[in-house]
């Protein structure tokens, strides 16, 4: 009798533990953080070939783009917020925070002021590895939730 | 080595080490991927070195690229992390699928 408490006790725990096991190591896919990366992108690239097509012009100086940086780090403020109220968003957030360093690196650079084409296109090399790693998360992250 | 010169490959291989550390299982999966990056990466920085050495930018310049490579850097290891934990995921839950179609076989009825 003892005996089939028992195993009926383990096989309830066995049942309880399968029927709510859906492991989650990471976050879930979220679309409005996905369309926010891909804008922040879409106006850093846009930046960028203004900067290539403008070296040496007076259009280049850092007064002239101070809205861009405003606009971008408003940008990066409401992805990191929204990516902190999502659950198991570590990784994320930490590329938000990276992706923030650059562009307040890319601000310092630009208030010393860009000298060559060179210097633009080693940034926005630069700038299209993170893109690329914050997007390929992103896919990753989608697919997990088609499956 | 000639001065003021990257010796790209032990960069390289350095580079390779630090990220097969970070990542360990999830390596294997990642390699190529990861050692075209850090490829990227390192052409970044000889380039970087070159602007220096032809004083087109200065040392605080300079430094201040070397901020944005490594940040790239940075994020491309999350983003392998990140792909590595999603893997992991996959198989567990994988697994515990298994499980519970066993269970529902051997009881001949969907209890879970």
């Amino acid at each position: 009798m003892i005996i089939n408490i028992r195993n009926f006790g383990l096989f309830s725990i066995l049942v309880f533990l399968f029927s709510c096991a859906e492991v989650k190591l990471i976050q879930e896919y979220d679309a409005v953080s996905n369309h926010k990366i891909n804008i922040i992108y879409d106006k850093a690239t846009k930046f960028f070939v203004k900067l290539k097509r403008n070296i040496g012009l007076p259009e280049n100086r850092f007064e002239k783009h101070i809205d861009f940086y405003d606009d971008l780090k408003s940008d990066i403020h409401i992805l990191e917020t929204r990516t902190k109220a999502i659950d198991k968003s570590a990784i994320v957030q930490k590329q938000i925070n990276s992706l923030d360093i650059q562009i307040q690196t890319i601000e310092q650079l630009h208030k010393a002021g860009f000298k060559s084409k060179e210097e633009i296109e080693l940034i926005q090399s630069a700038f299209d590895q993170t893109m690329t790693a914050i997007l390929k998360l992103q896919v990753a992250l989608k697919n997990k939730n088609n499956q | 080595m000639e001065k003021n010169k990257i010796e790209v490959k032990p960069l390289l291989q350095s580079m390779l080490s630090a990220s097969k550390e970070v990542l360990k299982k999830e390596w294997k999966h990642v390699a190529p991927v990861a050692e075209l990056q850090i490829k990227n990466i390192i052409h970044n920085l000889e380039q970087i070195a070159e602007l220096k050495l032809n004083k087109r930018i200065t040392e605080e310049q300079a430094k201040l690229h070397l901020t944005i490579q490594k940040e790239s850097f940075k994020t491309i290891l999350l983003s392998f992390e990140g792909i590595g934990i999603i893997t992991a995921e996959k198989a567990i839950n994988a697994a515990l699928n298994t499980v519970k179609s066993t269970i529902n076989k051997a009881i001949g009825w969907r209890l879970l």
